[in-house]
């Protein structure tokens, strides 16, 4: 008797829990798009390609998507969403080419407008690169060449705006917003700051009370070697060690020197580029550092195979050769004249300096034996755990002298422990905090907060119908309310899109092109011209 | 004896070879490999280029041959994404893993197997439904919301234990381990900091990765002990006037041992192959850390590696199981 009441009592229980997990399970049908068949007039009905990953630039993954298609059934548009993993994501988009619209965005890489514009719009950049609504238009072709040929700032930034003006017309994307990057630290430490980049500089950084800083993040770097790494988390303690010709400035991606002794002198045809060096500079290892060692640093980063050094030819693909003219002064020579060429030096992966004994000494092993001329010294290496820097003594800045002894790069997976431990005070500072985790983050620490150098945005394929329309694609990019959808999507933790570069970029350019209020922004929410727009070309709309 | 383990062994070759092909067709199907190593930036040329290079326009089943030909002699390969062997990676994180299984499989066959004896020999009692209830509860909770209640508990609010990782940072920095068995390194050379850091890291990850598995062998005792003590020698035992501690340690619990048994021993070949969760959350750096980063990654050399780590533990583990059958029941003999 007491069995079967058990059982009962058992099955009961699984029932209820069964019952739950379906509850659970169940989707919540978030969009219902009536379908009013008595009228004559055709919907408008597209694919949108969507990813299931969370990325810097949308921490939300596919809702984006579901935010758009909620935004564009409001007027009568329907959406079908296809949402893939990552991987079979960028398959699908980049080479089947499937989708009339995808959702995607991009990070900087070199803090260049050249790095957004260039790789998003020009027609080189098509089958298998960024150019994946397949943009093709001569004018904005030239443009983009001739703004690449020109080391003249200013005319740069006037080509740029004047781009962006003719993307906002031809409505080739709808960019959507810019993540916020956050990092946390708790009182005790002062002097941390984020640089869009995402360029990590701890040279001022203090603790209270202690010589020692750790900071913990998500994963482990990969390699310690600037050539052969593309990650984050690698290029996070590469900049400790190593350092560059050329730095950003601490709040933009303006170029300052660095290793080099002033900016560069470039030739009337920008293919020369005259680089004067600090002198008295030593690596770590006591190695002097020279023309010799940046000549041997980007030699081998041209040699380089690809799989192993994957921003090689990216930063010095246009470089045609290196001569060391004399012991600190070393002369580029470019195959084109390539203006984003300088901001590529100032990267903090590939561009760095390497010390050329060192790397001729430890072969395959250099990303294991770091040796740069930065302000810490590699120490110690506990795999997938912590890596250890020691203060460089002979730091040759002597107006940034390190102020901590130590700094220990700690690995905490998971992202709210993360914040657990800066909260606790078992590390100093953190970096990688998701949204949901950024209230309790500037609760218990201190939250630093910068818009990123990065941008999300949904693209149309301009080279196919229905998109290869112009006003369709205006009508639509003026139908979604991108500040209230991103506000809803994201909270304080992105900014809305109002151009196709990041804010601080755009800001730049119009500072130095003497031009103000977001000049060549794209077309702001306007839904009764979007469905005036829809209806003109015979689309029902509600 | 020998010849029957052979004989077992030779069991792991399609057993590998049919878990192996899985991963690889997965793989071909779902992942392109020059997007993974090549990221944003590749061209199309580049990306040929480097098809090429890997034999990615063979067909399948030549391009499967040859990373077999590769196994064979040892060499499984480069990491995508690490560009380290991946017999190395996995030597380097196998360390860990195995410190974390051994101390939690230790918790759950001393506790679980007492829970169960208890059980069994007052079932029907408060104590009984208290711990079965219990039992119920950590097989059905999920480790990672264990794991964050856990150190929710004992890191956040009490601050008795450290929130996740191996051992402190400043402590490791000036431990220099032979091999990734810290515990063991620490222990035998009778360095206790060190050791002492190591546990009070250890605790919470053991504790939470032996939960559901000594709630199974508690079960499984329990139910085993149950027909036991039914049956008529238990009662001649009673009768002869044997204490009660023999009947149920010496008699009972010894012909119960067999399924208990297989449950200790396949969970231990399945926790060895790493706890992906449950390293995860406490960032213990073993081969379940290394196995969500590989597959996170689509680094297929990894994945591939890992995977016959596992299936190679769970066919040893499956066989150390049926062997040591024959020390609890002498009437089995392997031939």
């Amino acid at each position: 008797m007491r069995k079967t009441r058990r059982s009962v009592a058992f099955v009961l229980l699984t029932i209820m829990m069964l019952a739950l997990a379906l509850a659970g399970c169940a989707k919540k049908e978030t969009t219902q798009t009536p379908t009013t068949e008595t009228k004559p007039t055709k919907t408008l009905e597209f694919t949108l390609m969507a990813y299931t990953r969370d990325r810097p630039y949308n921490t939300v993954k596919d809702k984006l998507a579901e935010g758009i298609q909620q935004e564009l059934a409001k007027a009568g548009v329907k959406v079908n969403i296809k949402a893939l993993p990552w991987a079979e994501f960028l398959d699908a988009t980049r080479v089947k080419q499937e989708g009339d619209a995808f959702l995607l965005g991009w990070i900087g890489d070199n803090g260049d407008v050249d790095n957004f514009l260039y790789t998003f719009f020009h027609s080189s950049q098509m089958n298998g690169g960024m150019n994946q609504t397949n943009y093709k238009v001569d004018k904005v072709d030239q443009m983009l060449v001739e703004a690449q040929r020109t080391s003249d700032l200013k005319k740069r930034a006037e080509i740029y705006l004047e781009i962006e003006k003719i993307l906002s017309e031809d409505a080739v994307w709808i960019p959507i917003s810019h993540g916020n990057d956050y990092m946390a630290h708790t009182k005790k430490v002062a002097g941390m700051y984020i640089h869009p980049t995402g360029y990590l500089d701890l040279r001022n950084v203090t603790v209270e009370g202690k010589k020692e800083f750790i900071f913990g993040r998500g994963g482990d770097s990969v390699a310690l070697d600037p050539a052969l790494i593309e990650d984050g988390a690698s290029a996070q303690v590469v900049e400790q060690i190593y350092e560059s010709l050329y730095a950003y400035k601490p709040e933009n991606t303006d170029i300052i020197p660095l290793l080099a002794d002033g900016m560069p002198q470039i030739s009337a045809d920008g293919k020369v580029y005259t680089i004067n060096l600090k002198k008295d500079i030593k690596f770590h290892d006591g190695t002097p550092f020279n023309a010799e060692a940046v000549k041997f640093t980007i030699e081998r980063m041209k040699t380089g195979k690809i799989e192993e050094m994957p921003y090689a030819d990216f930063t010095f693909g246009a470089v045609e050769k290196v001569e060391a003219k004399s012991d600190l002064q070393v002369v580029i020579t470019l195959k084109e004249p390539v203006a984003p060429f300088l901001a590529n030096l100032a990267m903090g992966l590939a561009a760095p300096i390497v010390s050329p004994t060192a790397v001729k000494k430890y072969g395959d092993k250099a990303g294991e034996n770091p040796v740069g001329t930065g302000p810490f010294i590699f120490k110690s290496w506990a795999k997938d755990q912590q890596i250890v820097l020691e203060k460089n003594p002979e730091y040759w800045n002597k107006a940034a002298q390190p102020k901590v002894d130590k700094v220990i790069f700690k690995v905490i997976k998971e992202g709210s422990l993360r914040v657990d431990a800066v909260v606790k005070g078992e590390v100093d500072a953190i970096d990688g905090i998701a949204p949901a985790d950024v209230k309790r983050a500037k609760e218990g620490a201190v939250l630093l907060q910068k818009e990123g150098m990065n941008i999300s945005y949904m693209g149309f394929r301009t080279n196919r119908p229905p998109f290869d329309n112009k006003e369709l694609r205006q009508a639509i990019v003026q139908l979604v309310d991108r500040s209230s959808m991103v506000k809803a999507l994201y909270g304080e933790t992105a900014t809305p899109a109002v151009t196709y570069v990041p804010p601080f970029m755009q800001k730049s350019m119009e500072t130095l092109a003497g031009k103000s209020g977001n000049y060549g922004q794209a077309l702001p929410y306007n839904a009764a011209k979007g469905k005036e727009l829809l209806t003109k070309l015979g689309y029902m709309t509600k | 004896m020998t010849s029957y383990i052979a004989r077992r062994l030779l069991q792991l070759i399609p057993v590998l070879l049919g878990i192996t092909l899985l991963v690889f067709v997965i793989f071909h199907f779902t992942s392109d490999p020059t997007q993974v190593i090549l990221g944003m930036h590749g061209t199309e040329q580049q990306r040929q280029a480097l098809r090429e290079q890997l034999g990615l326009n063979d067909p399948l089943l030549v391009q499967y041959a040859r990373y077999l030909g590769n196994a064979v002699q040892g060499d499984l390969g480069t990491s995508w994404m690490r560009k380290t062997s991946v017999s190395s990676e996995i030597a380097q994180k196998f360390p860990h893993t195995v410190e974390l299984t051994v101390v939690a499989m230790l918790i759950t066959v001393v506790l679980g197997i007492l829970i169960g004896v208890i059980s069994a020999v007052k079932p029907y009692t408060l104590v009984d439904y208290l711990s079965m209830s219990l039992a119920l509860l950590a097989l059905s909770i999920p480790v990672f919301v264990l794991g964050l209640f856990f150190i929710s508990i004992f890191s956040v609010k009490l601050g008795v234990l450290p929130i996740n990782g191996r051992m402190e940072a400043a402590l490791l920095d000036t431990f220099t381990p032979p091999t990734n068995f810290y515990i063991a390194y620490a222990l035998f050379s009778g360095k206790w900091a060190y050791l002492k850091d190591l546990l009070s890291h250890l605790a919470m990850p053991a504790v939470v990765l032996s939960g559901a598995t000594t709630a199974l062998v508690a079960r499984m005792t329990r139910a085993t002990m149950l027909e036991v003590v039914r049956q008529d020698y238990i009662r001649t035992a009673k009768a002869k006037g044997l204490s009660q501690r023999v009947v149920i340690f010496r008699h009972a619990l010894k012909n119960a041992m067999i399924p208990i048994i297989t449950v200790i021993g396949l969970q231990f070949g399945h926790l060895l192959g790493g706890a992906l969760l449950t390293e995860s959350v406490f960032t213990w750096p073993g081969i379940g850390t290394l196995t969500i980063s590989a597959v996170e990654a689509q680094d297929l050399p990894l994945v591939q590696g890992v995977v016959i780590l596992v299936a190679t533990l769970f066919v040893v583990a499956n066989l150390a199981v049926d062997l040591t059958y024959a020390l609890f029941d002498p009437r089995i003999k392997y031939a």
